[in-house]
This record gives structure tokens, C-alpha cells and sequence, in this order.
């Protein structure tokens, strides 16, 4: 039989796709010190789409960054155990100059990714994405939601999630509208205009093309 | 031959199990095969690659899980919880992995995120050496692309 004469040495391969979905029930300071374990596993938590994967899922406990102060970032979990998390240079220098952080915001994190407007950031894994952006003229606060967040956005981005292909997705605002909602038009991320009837489909991510539908009320 | 509403499940070594049909499409690729072609709900589903013994821990699970998922209230989160924490704390670690490698097979995601989490704490706290001996791997750095890796990250070690 095939497991008896293994007995004595449990040494034995794991497939990578096994080892991807072990490494991603590790917390950041695990995950740097295994990228020196080989080419193999440095490549794998390297990789951008591992960067964006989420820690918030339902299988790991913490749920949401927890901004308490100026300059300090916590992770919380479920039992309200903090767990201070290193920033990265660019967020203290480009944001909290400006108190661009209020005191006490719950930041919840989309896939575990915080979306700032040129950027996003892993905290798990300390990584910064940098998000291909038309330039940015106003910078106002992090965006959190995906689903039902509304509020008053000028030249603001949406971070979104593609379930499909597991990819996060940054939505940005059509030029010409101010106030707009999330919407999910078959499967596809959309913006809604709250004033005027139409909804802003993205219909093509990579080349950010929209597809402008008028909404035709039943009379 | 199973009785309706069983299915019969065959080890790679020849041993048969009739389980339940609830119980059995706890695993997606189970269930994919039972509804894609009827023949297998009648006959007898060759389980490739997963022996009688490795088998035989993957009803365990499933036969609870399918269970609690029917009625919460003879078997409660609570108790679903200690089970699958007594589960996992009784495998040895040839087990452990094979049960990994069947249930990601078998996409019985439920267990193979418990398994992961298992593993993910059995590993969290060691050097890396250590994780090279554990996965059977060969180290491909060279000493000074080792370094410069730990130099990035001085607080991780």
C-alpha cells in the first residue's frame, strides 16, 4: 500500500495551488520571511494578484483596519484584539499631512485592500499597488465601499471586486457626473446618476470604456 | 448497488462506501459528475487517487457537515466547531496532506479551508529552513539573493 512505506518520512509534495491557498491563512510577517524559502514561494507572494487577496475573508478573523489615530493603523479582529500595522512612507507623507485621516475612521477594506485615489494598499502583506489612473485633482478621502456606497464623489475612484476572475478592479467616476451610486447591471460594476437617469456601464476594464444606458421608467 | 438517494464510492484501492447522496455532494466535483451524467447516480463513482482510509475521513467530514446543514439544532455551529477543531488535531501529518490534496480534488471547500488553516498554524512560527523541510523543497537562492530578500524585511525575522 502506498502509505505505509511513507510512514516514517512525511516529507512529501504539495501541489502549488494547495501551498497558495495555505499561504493565504498567514499574516504578513510570515509571508516575508517564507519569500527566502525559494524562487517558487518568493514568486507566489509576490505576485500582484496575491497582493490583492483578502485577508478579511471569512476564514480569517480580522475583519476590518482600524484607523485609531494619526499616523496608526490597526487591524481588529472579531474579539476586538488590535494588532498595530506598519504604514508605508507614501500614506504618512501624502496623507496625514493634511489630516486627511479623521480620528476613529473604520477603514473596511475592499478584498483587503484599502483604495487610496493613485493607489491601493495591502496591509497584510505591505504592499503598495499603484492603480492606472487618469490624474486626480482633489483628493478627499478613502474609498471604502462597492455595493450601496453613496455619497457625493467629484473626481473619485471605486474599488471593486471581480468575483470571476478574482481581480480588484478600480471603477472611475464618469467625467461628467457629481453624484452617483454603485450598481451591479448583470454582474458588471456600474455607476448609477441619482439625478439624472442613467447608468454608466463598465463594459471593457482595461481600455475603461463606458457604455452610458438611459434608464427607461415603466409610466 | 446503492438504494436511491445513496451513492456508492470507490477508494483507488478497491474499497466501497455507500454514503448517502447529500452527504456525497458536499464535494462540488461528486456533484458535478452526479448531475452531468445519471449513470453515476445509479453506479459506482471511482474516487482516483484518494485511498479506503483517506476516504473514509472524507465521509466523516462530510456526513457531519451534510447533517448540521439540515438540521442546526441537533448539531449547532457549536458543535460543528469542536468537531471539525477534534478533526484536524487527530490527523498525523501523512494524513493531513492527503486529505489536502483530495479535498482540493474533490472540492470540498469547507474542509480544504480547515486543512489550510491547519497547516498555516502548524507553520506560521518557523524559519524557513524549517517550512523546506516540512514541503520537501530545495532552496534556489543563492546566499547573496537570500540576504538581499532578508534585508527588505529586517522585522519579519
Amino acid at each position: 500500500m502506498k502509505g505505509a512505506n511513507r510512514s516514517s518520512n512525511h516529507v512529501v509534495q504539495i501541489p502549488e495551488d494547495i501551498i497558495l491557498e495555505i499561504l493565504k491563512e498567514l499574516l504578513a510577517k510570515s509571508l516575508l520571511r517564507f519569500k527566502c524559502v525559494s524562487k517558487g514561494w518568493c514568486n507566489m507572494i509576490e505576485d500582484p494578484e496575491f497582493v490583492a487577496f483578502d485577508p478579511a475573508a471569512p476564514t480569517s478573523s480580522f475583519t476590518r483596519i482600524y484607523l485609531k489615530s494619526i499616523g496608526e493603523f490597526f487591524l481588529v479582529d472579531s474579539k476586538g484584539i488590535s494588532v498595530p500595522v506598519a504604514i508605508p512612507d507614501i500614506i504618512v507623507k501624502e496623507y496625514y499631512s493634511g489630516n486627511f485621516l479623521r480620528m476613529h475612521d473604520v477603514v473596511r477594506p475592499v478584498e483587503g485592500l484599502v483604495c487610496f485615489n493613485d493607489f491601493a494598499w495591502n496591509p497584510t502583506v505591505r504592499k503598495i499597488i499603484n492603480l492606472p489612473l487618469r490624474k486626480v485633482k482633489e483628493r478627499r478621502d478613502i474609498i471604502t465601499g462597492f455595493v450601496s456606497y453613496e455619497r457625493e464623489f467629484g473626481n473619485e475612484n471605486f474599488l471593486g471586486f471581480d468575483a470571476s476572475t478574482r481581480k480588484c478592479k478600480l471603477i472611475p467616476a464618469p467625467d461628467d457626473d457629481k453624484i452617483c451610486r454603485m450598481v451591479e447591471v448583470r454582474e458588471c460594476p456600474g455607476l448609477m446618476n441619482l439625478h439624472r437617469t442613467k447608468i454608466w456601464i463598465l463594459e471593457d476594464f482595461e481600455n475603461r470604456k463606458w457604455n452610458v444606458v438611459n434608464i427607461l421608467w415603466p409610466s | 448497488m446503492a438504494s436511491k438517494g445513496n451513492l456508492t464510492l470507490k477508494s483507488c484501492n478497491g474499497k466501497e462506501f455507500i454514503v448517502e447522496e447529500k452527504v456525497a455532494v458536499m464535494s462540488t466535483t461528486i456533484k458535478n459528475m452526479v448531475d452531468v451524467d445519471d449513470s453515476f447516480a445509479q453506479g459506482v463513482i471511482p474516487i482516483i487517487g484518494v485511498d479506503g482510509k483517506i476516504l473514509a475521513k472524507l465521509i466523516e467530514y462530510c456526513k457531519e457537515h451534510a447533517e448540521a446543514d439540515e438540521d442546526e439544532e441537533v448539531k449547532s455551529e457549536e458543535y460543528l466547531k469542536k468537531f471539525d477543531e477534534k478533526f484536524v488535531d487527530e490527523l498525523n501529518l501523512n494524513d493531513l496532506y492527503d486529505l489536502l490534496k483530495a479535498s482540493n480534488y474533490l472540492e470540498i471547500t469547507k474542509l480544504l479551508n480547515l486543512l489550510c488553516q491547519k497547516v498555516a498554524s502548524m507553520i506560521k512560527g518557523k524559519k524557513p529552513e524549517e517550512i523546506r523541510r516540512i514541503f520537501n523543497i530545495k532552496n534556489d537562492f543563492t546566499p547573496e539573493e537570500e540576504e538581499e530578500i532578508n534585508r527588505q524585511n529586517p522585522w519579519a525575522f
